[in-house]
């Protein structure tokens, strides 16, 4: 799958902008704030409904603009589908497919899909568990739509549970009222576990994988899932689970707030046996990064049948030139990249490669 | 600057505190009063202060109802050995229409919701309780299919249990004339997990 056409109006510091893509590769370069990682930004967001970087839609509307309209056109293997958001700065956004209003996922094409590598992505490995928690979910619910739904009751369940703890702190004799949360929380809580065990299992071959090709012998990575529910094997999740919390009950209590289950894990990297998270240099946790979002890509493309479109912000100039050679080989998808200077990407690879200068909000 | 007389403006702002109604429709239903014969409205007033004053809760299921106890509760024919609960009076209604349940019925006015400050003791499962006698064979838990619901579900059978009662929960599963491949994965694994033998 492919972005042919991309038209923007109002997006970011794009006043108007329509342009064509071909498959392969294709370069993004200019001076600093020029929009480069704004066309990226807008990629993703045709593919994904929703920005990496903007906490609310409205933030990609141009300065005192009412409206960005964004509209992409996408050649997968059963046809060409055109997509079209319009993001307004006082009302809810309007998704177009084919020219009628579409108001659910479902409806969508469900061919169109990108992964993103952008700078602030490192946190991935130096950052808190939550967020290698939601990429992992993310990649389960991309591939299993109904995982979502065992999410939100999960965390639902969790926040009446949380505010039942601080009312049995202040009053004991409510804890009766306790057990059946914990039932809940057990029944979701299992189908999360295992699912997140299966993913993590899958995604982490091609993980390691990938990450073997970028670094050749002499590193060694170990993935582990932390999980703060012991459990003896897959079949009895559930109901080790369940124990678990009532053992943590009192301690819950006290603290007001529920202390294992699979909201408080997390997913660990060891290279040569040291965790990368804290011990990782900065060039390694950069690479370990880029492996997951490759990974993420190609279990997509496995399950899909076809391949995301990656979008590299900025990865160039911090890899060395045999490195930057296998990202930029190893995909039979459209590849987006940016970088400052054309200097960052090997010569053959400009050659084969369509670039574009970004400047001041416009692409030549 | 006001944009209606002193009354239309305090008529429209009453309507638009219903539920399911906006600014707009309070502004569209408020016109049509306006424009309605007097009788008319006076008819409608009357509806609306008669409705409100001479319903109560039956003192014996909590549903509303004009006469205490309710014509449910009152009626010989039904079953009185079964009690469904429900959480609103409305899951009455929609239990009625089937035409199928014969016996009686308990609304909670509401579930088991720690996230908006209800506990059990804010709901009607104390009257239940009391309800529990000899006679009474099975109470089937129709409380909502969500967390909430279900919670509220959990917590009454651990009550009930003791006291020798059967208790049955309403089947989860896919609706009826619907299809397969269009249910989300919790609704199949819970239809999955309630089959029964044919």
């Amino acid at each position: 799958m492919h972005l042919s056409r991309l038209r923007l109006i109002d997006f970011r510091n794009f006043k108007e902008l329509d342009v064509s893509f071909s498959r392969g590769i294709n370069v993004l370069y200019g001076d600093n704030a020029q929009g480069k990682t704004n066309v990226l930004e807008a990629i993703y967001y045709l593919s994904n409904l929703r920005s990496e970087r903007a906490a609310r839609d409205q933030q990609i509307i141009m300065h005192e603009r009412p409206l960005a309209f964004l509209k992409g056109v996408f050649e997968t293997c059963t046809g060409s589908v055109e997509r079209e958001v319009t993001v307004f700065s006082d009302k809810k956004k309007v998704v177009k497919e084919g020219g009628s209003q579409k108001s659910r996922w479902s409806e969508l094409c469900g061919d169109i899909s990108s992964v993103i590598f952008s700078p602030d992505d490192l946190n991935l490995i130096k950052g808190e568990p939550s967020l290698r928690r939601k990429f992992l979910d993310a990649v389960i619910y991309h591939i299993k739509p109904g995982y979502m739904k065992y999410l939100q009751v999960y965390y639902r369940v969790l926040a009446h549970r949380n505010k039942l703890l601080k009312s049995v702190k202040k009053k004991p004799s409510l804890s009766d009222n306790i057990d059946p949360w914990d039932l809940q929380l057990c029944d979701a809580g299992a189908r999360i576990l295992s699912e997140r065990l299966e993913f993590l299992n899958r995604i982490g071959a091609d993980i390691i994988d990938i990450f073997n090709n970028f670094t050749g012998a002499g590193s060694v990575l170990k993935i582990n899932y932390i999980h703060s529910v012991n459990f003896t094997s897959p079949e009895s999740i559930e109901h080790d689970f369940l124990n678990t919390l009532k053992n943590s009950r009192e301690k819950d209590i006290s603290r007001c707030f529920t202390t294992c289950g699979p909201h408080r894990d997390d997913i660990q990297f060891l290279i040569n046996g040291r965790d990368a998270r804290f011990f990782g240099s900065q060039g390694q946790q950069r690479m370990l990064v880029l492996c997951l979002k490759m990974a993420q890509a190609r279990i997509l493309t496995r399950e899909r049948g076809e391949a995301p479109i990656m979008l590299l912000d900025d990865v160039m100039s911090e890899l060395d030139i045999a490195r930057r050679k296998l990202i930029l080989e190893n995909h039979d998808s459209q590849v987006f990249i940016t970088t400052t200077d054309l200097k960052f990407i090997p010569d053959d690879i400009v050659e084969k490669s369509n670039l574009y200068r970004v400047r001041a909000g416009s692409l030549e | 600057m006001a944009y209606y007389a002193e009354p239309v403006a305090h008529l429209i702002d009453e309507l638009s505190r219903l539920p399911g109604i906006g600014p707009k429709t309070a502004q569209r239903l408020a016109f049509y009063i306006l424009k309605m014969p007097k009788d008319r409205v006076a008819n409608l007033s009357e509806a609306i202060t008669k409705a409100r004053e001479s319903i109560i809760y039956c003192s014996v299921c909590g549903n509303f109802t004009d006469t205490d106890p309710c014509g449910i509760c009152r009626a010989t024919y039904r079953d009185r050995s079964t009690i469904m609960v429900v959480e609103d009076p409305r899951d009455v209604v929609a239990l009625e229409k089937t035409r199928d349940y014969k016996g009686l019925y308990h609304v909670l006015h509401g579930a088991i919701s720690p996230l908006e400050g209800i506990g059990p003791d804010d709901i009607k499962i104390k009257e239940l309780l009391s309800r529990i006698t000899p006679g009474v064979k099975e109470i089937i838990l129709a409380t909502n299919p969500d967390v909430e619901g279900e919670a509220t579900a959990m917590y009454i059978a651990r009550l009930l249990k003791p006291l020798g009662v059967k208790v049955t929960r309403i089947a989860h599963g896919i609706p009826v004339g619907g299809d397969l491949e269009y249910a989300d994965e919790v609704t199949l694994t819970r239809a999955l997990e309630g089959r029964r033998e044919i």
